[in-house]
């Protein structure tokens, strides 16, 4: 038995290598697609091996096949096309035909209340699968958009923990509300920019309504379009566990522009002062407020410095644990998501963490009736310490020798070690999300989904200002908060949609139904001061001396009605009509209801014959128009009614309450008196007119599309700043129109499409066109013409200290928020100039701005007549660029994102009145020496007329982010289905002119920013089993 | 197809929310101002107006370095320098924001005015809140037009948008004759009754006699925009007759005999004292700026010890020095005024009683004490602006009545409180009118009413460049309006 056996494995294992060395079997063939083209690039795979070949420009290839068993097969496989698996039989010649992978065609999209196939879209939609991007480590969804959309423009206007974005669709709109709603799985959550407390990581995609087609569905809240958020459902299967962990951490991305060298510290700030007629502080003795200060000799000679950048930032670093995890049975799925993350800042003490659960379950409750819960819990904790100063004069210390607190004055309160050691400023915030979905499916045609929607957003804030080192404490012997915010949020929605197809030409699918919400807001504040000690800080409030509550409630409620009929004629036309009626609490009783209807048209043209038949390489081209109205209703509750303020007077012995017309609030230092009532407050409403194409062809490797818009808003809600004869400071008016003009395109193109290398690249251009047509009606607002032919009104922040004036301007034919100011010529080099220019006094003398008379009058007056249309922050164009790439198991991807032909006011360039401004600046004065035409001399309570001086350009091309990652196959692991390692760089650098510390700053064009911005890099890791 | 929408949308509303949201945390113009009790509450709204910082800042800035009395600190900007050098550009916030809050301040008498006529609730409330509301009207349309010359007169409440433009300058006349319109029907309301920080009687009858005086100086003294006065002497008469009543026919606002105790602010009642006919109430134990007051700050000087005391022993605490003493100014006082001796602080002492400052110079010189408060909780003091005092009154009824035996009286008064001489007899009426101008300056110095004296006697020029020499460039009678109206009311 036993040789027999031997003799048969002997044989066995010699016919095998005979087999191998002659029966070798060389197989030809060609892939072709459906319409019988060649498929150059397709990969053929012999199945159980790692012997792959690839097809040629023809399509053909030739595989030598390692096994001889006649049953072996080969995998046949190309992007977009299904892949094929052929048996290998005698034959040696093969004709394989691959077809399209229609389910990724047919990729369903979001567009609310509904979802229709990709390629049935009528609208302006973007769509992007967020688990794509789920590697950028990112705090909240917007953040992950940045560069992904065409026509989604998302500025970071500061790296503060838990800062929002700014969020922006198709250029400004509005001056009151440019932001896109959010909607999250059908829950309208209000503004984005900041939504927190959904975890990026339970997000699988994000779809972006941009038209009125689309956004029309949204009426009174759509008019700065829509983006709605999709997170991850369970799927039926064996449960799948992903687990994420990354950490990062941040440095600056450029220099500090302030004082290093205590030298020149004390040689510019004394200059300045001379310059100005006062007398020098750095004389080694004390100023009239009795700090020291050392003398130029003393600081040469090596004085003592404080380091202020040092103390106050660092470089934190930031973890990100997340896992995942979901599966289910044809009737239960769930979904499950932890997150727990920091965000620590860059300033000291400066934190915040947060933790993120969410739960999601489906149930099959019959077979027509389905039951679908979410729900969603954050806690966030935030010890806020961000404005301490660096910014301080590095002469004076942050302790005196004795261990306390240094102080220059009893005023001072600024010392960065005294604020962060004793101030307190904590918050814990938590927010709870929740909806309930039933989804009956009465007939095979009519389907009824109801939603209810429950939202809780709550905050609890204390805050302690320490007596002597802080202001407020100083005046209160210790003053404690404690701040409560409570916020709900319930929407109910129920519709029906009917969905049949009549004479199999008429693709009919109706949406109708009732959506309601009621908002509310809740806060208090409770106060004391007058503390014996500051042991407890805000702890305990009843051990202040002096306590004063405040609460307010507000409530909102819209109730609205929907609808949208979609209607295909033998899919191949597409026609949708939306409409819907909001009746808003917030508005007057006058404009209680709006009605915003939109109508859509789109031509699936490969549909037919002559490309069909004439033109194959094309897969898609779809020309669409759609046109409607969309509201947008960001106005304050009871702002159409007059609201009493009040006060509290001292008299006879006591402090009484006072009420009377107008609420004050303090804006900085000053008052500010609102309250006056505007009943006929309506919607802005925004009319969109779009125009669009598809276009998708070389089996799909390039896809195209465009939009043309035209977007014009009327009745601009605006805060109209009144004048002060009224009483009043500021009331809410509908007044002006704006047109919107842009195109919009996106490419993407696959270079290589392999099995083992892939790399694919996009490009998207928004070019966006802005006009104010109207500044509404004369007797609501105050219009002012100048010499130059304009009429305009002066909006946005009035920079009283710097400029003296507001420097943003709304006029007609321009775009919004132009600068309106003076021009400068360059700089006096001689008093006989400076008068002979139409200064005077000290503005004459050498060293001053030498403005232009652009009037021509003779006369120079920078802050009145000699002031036009000077610069314009609006980017021409803005652009980005990705890059995605995979050689076998590596990964690499990168995002340029750039703004071009904005300008922006760098308003830290030079000193004004109090000092500051950038210090490589100051360093280039002009003085008697160096007679530059380019920097004024330094000049404390110099009279600064905002002028293009100020202004640069703002075009800037960053290097968004870059990625690597290495993907570990199934062999190289064990106990995982998949891991990976990457590693991923945010901010890296910014190709720019501009001076200042960042172009990318807000929709007025205005930098503010003292700090440079971050720079950040992650290593992430990710398994799943 | 909109009323189907409607339909649907009412039906579900039976089911949901209401649309129609009433508030329930803040009162709105149509649930108050109906009984006593609200409208008490919106007349001391109308005064509280007086208490912000935008307010109390410039209505000391302005007068206290537009005049010889002080100069700015080094570096206080822009906004205060300009007063000292009468260079006043229309984007000085100082004006800018004292124009905004006079007419807050007018908006919320008005509004007391419009709602109390048609009230129906007891007669001798009504008239006091009426009178109260007309008094502050005055007041706001009075301080303005000193300022800034023609301004637009604020008649009506403002409280929908079509009234918010459109307001147009009106002329000085004009102005005066709806401020002796309002103040004569103020007088015809009020009673007298003393409520620290509430205008009676008395102060209506101060205001007029005010506004009667500088109308008939400034024809007198041929002060520009003061043309139109028909005569001089008419409305110097009208003076004299409104003084009187203020110090014939009433005893509730006397004469204090007591300097130091005129500006003795330590209690409540202390700064209720007789002189005291119309001030803008501050208290330490407030919980804001504004409530409180650091205007002692202002004036003592930078470089004075955290804490010392006066020779009297009043504790006081450090200051920012904002306003420095001008010491010609100082100078001028009479070596035996005790206005100087007593009420100028020039040194400083420990609570041992040793000498630890005197004014070095430059920045540091004496300073008024006027503003002290010696219970002081760290910066908050009960110090705070005197609008109308019996002083005043007295050398306003002096000034108008001239040089009789009444007149006489009246400024000897204030001279001997101050351990002076009588004034030589027998002057001219000019030269008297000369000598009671002075004796303000002496008298009201620090107080806010040297400037528009200034103004009202054709003497900006004369005293400040030619006496003091300041440069002056522009505004000397008249501020320009702020850009920021002009701007924004077109």
């Amino acid at each position: 038995m036993n040789k027999k056996k031997i003799w048969l494995l002997a044989t066995t294992l010699i016919l095998f290598c005979l087999s191998n060395v002659t029966g070798q079997k060389k197989i030809t063939g060609v892939v072709l697609d459906e319409y019988l083209e060649p498929l150059p690039g397709a990969s053929i795979l012999e199945v159980e091996t790692n012997n792959g070949v690839e097809t040629d420009l023809d399509g053909r290839f030739e595989i030598t096949l390692l096994n001889t068993n006649t049953n072996t097969s080969i995998k046949v496989s190309f992007i977009g096309y299904l892949k094929k698996i052929v048996e290998i039989n005698k034959e040696t010649e093969y004709n394989i035909i691959l077809t399209e992978d229609v389910s990724q065609l047919d990729e369903v999209v979001i567009i609310g209340y509904q979802t229709v196939k990709k390629s049935d879209v009528t609208g302006a939609v973007s769509k992007i699968n967020t688990e794509e991007l789920s590697e950028i480590p990112s705090n909240s969804v917007e953040e992950l958009l940045v560069g992904r959309v065409s026509g989604l423009v998302i500025g970071n206007p500061s790296d503060d923990p838990g800062a929002g974005l700014n969020v922006r669709i198709r250029g400004a709109s509005s001056f009151t509300a440019t932001t896109p709603l959010i909607v999250v799985d059908g829950f309208p959550l209000g503004n984005a920019g900041n939504l927190k407390q959904i975890n990026p990581a339970d997000i699988v995609s994000v779809e972006v309504l941009k038209d009125a087609s689309a956004a029309s569905i949204y009426g009174s809240r759509g008019a700065n379009g829509v983006i709605l958020v999709t997170t991850r459902r369970g799927k039926k299967g064996k449960p799948t566990v992903q687990f994420t962990a990354t950490t990062s951490f941040n440095t600056f991305a450029s220099e500090f522009d302030i004082y290093k060298n205590p030298v020149n510290l004390a040689v510019l700030t004394d200059e300045g002062r001379v310059n100005a007629g006062i007398t020098p502080i750095y004389v080694g003795a004390n100023d009239p407020n009795g700090t020291y200060f050392p003398s130029i000799t003393e600081i040469r000679n090596g004085y003592a410095t404080t380091d202020y950048v040092d103390y106050v930032f660092r470089t934190p670093i930031n973890n990100n644990y997340n896992i995942s995890a979901y599966g289910g049975t044809e009737k239960t799925k769930y979904n499950f998501g932890l997150n727990y993350n920091t965000q620590d800042g860059v300033i000291r003490d400066n934190d915040l963490e947060k933790i993120t659960v969410s739960f999601g379950i489906d149930q099959e409750l019959s077979e027509r009736l389905t039951l679908s819960t979410n729900l969603n819990y954050s806690r966030g904790s935030r010890n806020d310490n961000s404005e301490v100063s660096f910014n301080r004069n590095i002469l004076f210390p942050l302790y005196n020798e004795d261990g306390s607190f240094f102080q220059s004055t009893i005023n001072d309160f600024f010392n960065p070690a005294a604020l962060t050691d004793l101030r307190v400023n904590k918050s814990k915030t938590i927010d709870l999300i929740s909806s309930s979905i039933l989804q009956w499916q009465i007939s095979d045609a009519l389907k009824f989904k109801t939603q209810f929607n429950y939202s809780l957003g709550s905050s609890n804030q204390e805050r302690y200002f320490p007596t002597v080192y802080t202001q407020l404490g100083a005046e209160g012997n210790g003053v404690g908060f404690v701040d409560n915010f409570q916020n709900q949020r319930v929407v109910a929605d129920a519709y029906f949609t009917f969905k049949k197809v009549f004479n199999k030409a008429h693709d009919i699918s109706l949406v109708a139904g009732y959506s309601s919400e009621y908002y509310e807001v809740r806060t208090s504040q409770l106060r004391a001061q007058d503390f014996v000690n500051g042991v407890l800080g805000a702890g305990n409030l009843s051990l202040g001396n002096e306590q004063r509550v405040a609460n307010n409630f507000e409530t909102t409620t819209l109730s609205s009605v929907l609808s949208r009929l979609n209607y295909t004629y033998k899919d191949k036309l597409l026609l949708t009509f939306t409409g819907r009626l909001d009746g808003s609490s917030n508005f007057g009783k006058n404009n209680r209801y709006a009605f915003f209807p939109s109508g859509a048209i789109s031509w699936k043209m490969q549909k037919e014959k002559f490309i069909e038949e004439g033109l194959r390489f094309i897969n898609e081209l779809k020309p669409r128009v759609s046109y409607g109205l969309v509201g947008n209703q960001a106005i304050g509750t009871f702002e159409t009614l007059n609201r009493l303020g009040q006060g509290r007077y001292f008299t006879n012995g006591g402090f009484i309450t006072t009420i009377g017309p107008g609420i004050i609030s303090n804006n900085g230092i000053f008052v500010e008196s609102r309250g006056l009532g505007n009943p006929d407050l309506k919607w802005e409403t925004t009319s969109i007119l779009n125009a669009g194409l598809d276009f998708s062809a070389f089996t799909r490797r390039l896809n195209v599309a465009f939009d043309y818009y035209i977007k014009t808003t009327s009745d601009l809600l605006v805060d109209s700043a009144l004048p002060p004869t009224s009483g009043f400071d500021f009331l809410r008016i509908n007044a002006g129109e704006i047109e919107n003009k842009g195109i919009e395109l996106s490419v993407n193109y696959d270079v290589f499409k392999e099995e083992n290398f892939n790399l694919s690249t996009g490009i998207i251009f928004n070019r966006n066109r802005n006009k104010v047509l109207s500044l509404g009606p004369p007797e609501r607002t105050s219009v002012l013409a100048d010499e130059f032919g304009n009429q305009f009104r002066f909006t946005g922040t009035n920079y009283r200290e710097q400029f003296r004036s507001r420097i943003n301007t709304f006029a007609i034919n321009e775009p919004i928020n132009v600068f309106y100011g003076a021009r400068v010529i360059g700089v006096v080099q001689s008093e006989a100039e400076g008068l002979a220019a139409g200064l005077t006094g000290a503005a004459a003398q050498p060293g001053e701005f030498l403005y232009e008379d652009i009037n021509k009058d003779g006369e120079l007056d920078p802050f009145g007549k000699d002031r036009t249309i000077i610069g314009d922050p609006n980017p021409d164009f803005s652009a980005s660029f990705t890059l995605d790439a995979s050689y076998k198991n590596w990964d690499f991807s990168a995002l340029f994102n750039g703004s071009f032909g904005g300008d922006v006011v760098n308003i830290s360039k030079f000193a004004v009145s109090n000092g500051g401004g950038q210090v490589s600046n100051l360093l280039q004065r002009w003085t008697p020496d160096n007679r530059t035409e380019a920097f004024p001399s330094l000049r404390d309570n110099r009279n600064v007329a905002f002028s293009d001086w100020w202004i640069e350009d703002g075009s800037f091309v960053r290097l968004q982010n870059v990625r690597i990652g290495y993907n570990f196959t199934s062999k190289q692991i064990k106990y995982f289905d998949n891991a990976k390692i990457y590693f991923s760089g945010d901010n890296l650098y910014n190709f720019t002119n501009y001076k200042g510390v960042d172009p990318e700053v807000s929709l007025q064009g205005v930098d503010l920013n003292r700090t440079p911005r971050l720079r950040r890099f992650t290593l992430g890791l990710e398994f799943t089993f | 197809m909109k009323k189907i929408y409607i339909l649907l949308i009412s039906f579900g509303l039976v089911v949901s929310c209401t649309l129609d949201q009433e508030p329930t945390t803040f009162l709105t113009d149509s649930n108050f101002y109906s009984t006593p009790e609200e409208t008490n509450s919106a007349v001391l709204h109308a005064y509280q107006t007086m208490t912000f910082l935008d307010y109390l800042r410039p209505y000391m800035n302005i007068p206290t370095t537009a005049s010889e009395e002080t100069f700015p600190k080094e570096g206080e900007g822009l906004n205060i320098d300009q007063f000292d050098q009468f260079n006043v550009d229309d984007r000085n916030q100082n004006l800018e924001q004292f124009f905004r809050l006079s007419y807050i301040g007018l908006n919320r008498a008005n509004t007391v005015i419009e709602k109390t006529r048609g009230a129906e609730f007891n007669i001798s409330f009504k008239n006091k809140f009426l009178g109260e509301a007309l008094f502050l009207k005055s007041w706001h349309h009075f301080m303005l037009v000193r300022l800034f010359g023609e301004i637009p007169i604020q008649e009506k409440a403002i409280d929908q948008l079509s009234e918010v433009f459109g307001a147009k300058n009106a002329s000085i006349e004009e102005i005066y004759t709806v401020i002796i319109r309002d103040l004569k029907e103020a007088i015809s309301l009020l009673q007298i009754e003393r409520n620290g920080g509430r205008a009676d009687k008395v102060a209506a009858e101060a205001l007029l006699t005010k506004a009667y005086l500088t109308m008939a100086s400034s024809k007198n003294y041929s002060s520009p925009g003061y043309e139109w006065v028909s005569d001089a002497n008419t409305y110097y008469d009208l003076a004299t007759a409104t003084a009187s009543s203020v110090i014939n026919n009433q005893g509730e606002y006397t004469f204090d005999s007591d300097l130091l105790h005129i500006f003795d602010v330590s209690t409540s009642e202390a700064f209720n004292g007789p002189e005291h006919i119309f001030f803008i109430p501050q208290d330490r134990n407030g919980l804001a700026e504004g409530e409180f007051s650091k205007l002692s700050k202002f004036f003592i000087p930078a470089n004075a010890p955290a804490t010392s005391y006066t020779k009297e022993g009043d504790k006081l605490h450090g200051g920012f020095g904002v306003y420095v003493s001008e010491l010609s100014f100082i100078n001028s006082y009479d070596l035996n005024d005790k206005r100087k001796n007593d009420l100028i602080v020039s040194e400083l002492f420990d609570e041992a009683g040793a000498q630890i400052w005197v004014p070095t110079g430059g920045e540091s010189q004496p300073f008024t004490r006027k503003y002290l408060d010696p219970n002081f909780i760290g910066d908050n003091t009960s110090t705070h602006p005197y609008l109308l005092r019996y002083s005043d009154v007295l050398l306003m009824y002096a000034e108008a009545e001239g040089p009789t035996g009444n007149g006489y009286n009246a400024i000897n008064k204030i001279r001997t409180r101050a351990g002076l001489l009588n004034l030589a007899p027998g002057l001219s009426i000019a030269d008297f009118r000369e000598k009671v101008i002075e004796e303000r300056s002496f008298e009201l110095a620090f107080e806010g009413h040297r400037l528009y004296d200034l103004r009202r006697t054709n003497k900006i020029e004369a005293v400040l460049n030619g006496v003091y020499g300041k440069s002056l460039s522009t505004g000397f009678y008249f501020f320009p309006i702020p850009a920021i109206e002009g701007e924004l009311n077109n």
